[in-house]
């Protein structure tokens, strides 16, 4: 997926909200934060993994793949994934969550199996909001 | 360089209303007598209820580049049967209103042209000079837009089933590609195909090869989610 967050943890910042007596935890992830109830959770909610399973099993994304590819979908590990899911949720267990993990895990090296052509860029063209009918900084 | 030439050999003549280094702001008259009005009209309704299309804008602001509608999209009239293309030089988006009747068609094209926009937005791409960069965004688009979809292409004739996708997606990129610069077709094949694989496979910012409007949807449920699913990787 676009718009991954870089790993690595740049300040952990706690402040009590007096009124209600609870306690906020803020991650910062590059200029991303995220709040204490969007971790310790499955990547997708279960739910989510239950519906990439039928829409995996209908006929139509049968026929999609095979036009595509070739070759008929594969569509058990959204199952599995939907139980490790629910698993998680309701016992904790550390198996189905490390299993859940590493499931994920493996899709987000299929989305990235090959070499770019280009050079991904640190910052956006300059000249991306350059109003018309005026001189642009040459892109480099 | 001499402007006729460089209009030659970067696809400009296929865009006459659109010189480079030059912008025409559409008079009240062209409106009222062209398909302007309608081109806006479509293309308002693409970006805001076309899954693709709310994908790519939301990748596109989170990448640094917000996409105004009156500053990076222009209806013009085009030559021949273009449906659209981007202006890298004035980072803009062209729908051709001559020539798109129908709102899936527009749909369509923005999703077309905004997955080049957002390549030139989130990589280095050299537009004008290296056709490994051009052909690699055209493979992108004509897979991941619809555009080779297989009620697409049985409407152009061309029935086929397995794999059929990637002959598509080789082939209107190997057009778009002759369409807008002046190499051999042979040349033109011999590029596609060494950037082919590596192309084909990078579904960004869809996360996978949105086939239909549902996968689409799942694509852009995704996106909305990443914070919470890289989070919890």
């Amino acid at each position: 997926m676009e718009g991954e967050p870089v790993q690595t943890v740049a300040s952990v910042s706690c402040s009590w909200g007096a009124a209600l007596s609870v306690v906020f935890c803020c991650f910062k992830f590059e200029s991303v934060w995220l709040f204490s109830f969007d971790v310790n959770k499955p990547p997708r909610a279960c739910e989510d993994y239950w519906s990439e399973f039928r829409h995996c099993k209908s006929f139509k994304n049968w026929f999609h793949h095979y036009y595509t590819y070739g070759t008929v979908p594969s569509c058990q590990q959204w199952k599995e994934d939907y139980h490790n899911c629910r698993e998680w949720e309701k016992h904790r267990g550390t198996e189905a969550k490390e299993a859940l993990r590493r499931s994920e895990k493996i899709r987000v090296a299929e989305q990235r199996n090959f070499i770019p052509v280009w050079q991904l860029r640190q910052e956006p063209p300059r000249d991306w909001h350059v109003p018309l009918n005026q001189e642009k900084p040459q892109d480099s | 360089m001499d402007q006729t030439k460089q209009e030659e050999e970067y696809g400009y003549d296929l865009f006459p209303e659109r010189k480079p280094g030059e912008h025409k702001k559409t008079s009240i008259a062209e409106s009222l007598f062209t398909f302007n009005h309608k081109c806006q009209v479509m293309l308002q309704f693409a970006v805001e209820t076309s899954p693709y299309a709310k994908l790519l804008l939301s990748a596109m602001k989170s990448s640094g580049c917000k996409v105004f509608k009156d500053r990076h999209f222009s209806c013009e009239d085009c030559d021949g049967t273009v449906s659209g293309g981007f202006d890298a030089a004035s980072s803009q988006i062209v729908l051709c209103q001559n020539n798109i009747h129908q709102q899936s068609h527009m749909n369509r094209v923005v999703t077309h042209e905004l997955i080049h926009a957002f390549d030139h937005c989130r990589a280095h791409v050299d537009w004008f000079n290296n056709f490994r960069h051009l052909a690699c965004s055209e493979i992108r688009a004509a897979n991941l837009s619809g555009d080779c979809s297989f009620t697409n292409e049985v409407a152009r004739f061309n029935f086929g089933f397995k794999r059929h996708h990637q002959e598509c997606v080789r082939g209107r990129a190997l057009r778009s590609i002759l369409a807008v610069r002046k190499i051999s077709r042979a040349e033109a094949e011999k590029i596609v195909d060494e950037v082919f694989d590596s192309c084909f496979n990078d579904h960004a910012p869809f996360g996978r090869i949105p086939h239909s409007k549902r996968d689409a949807k799942f694509a852009y449920r995704d996106y909305m989610n990443r914070d919470r699913y890289y989070a919890n990787l």
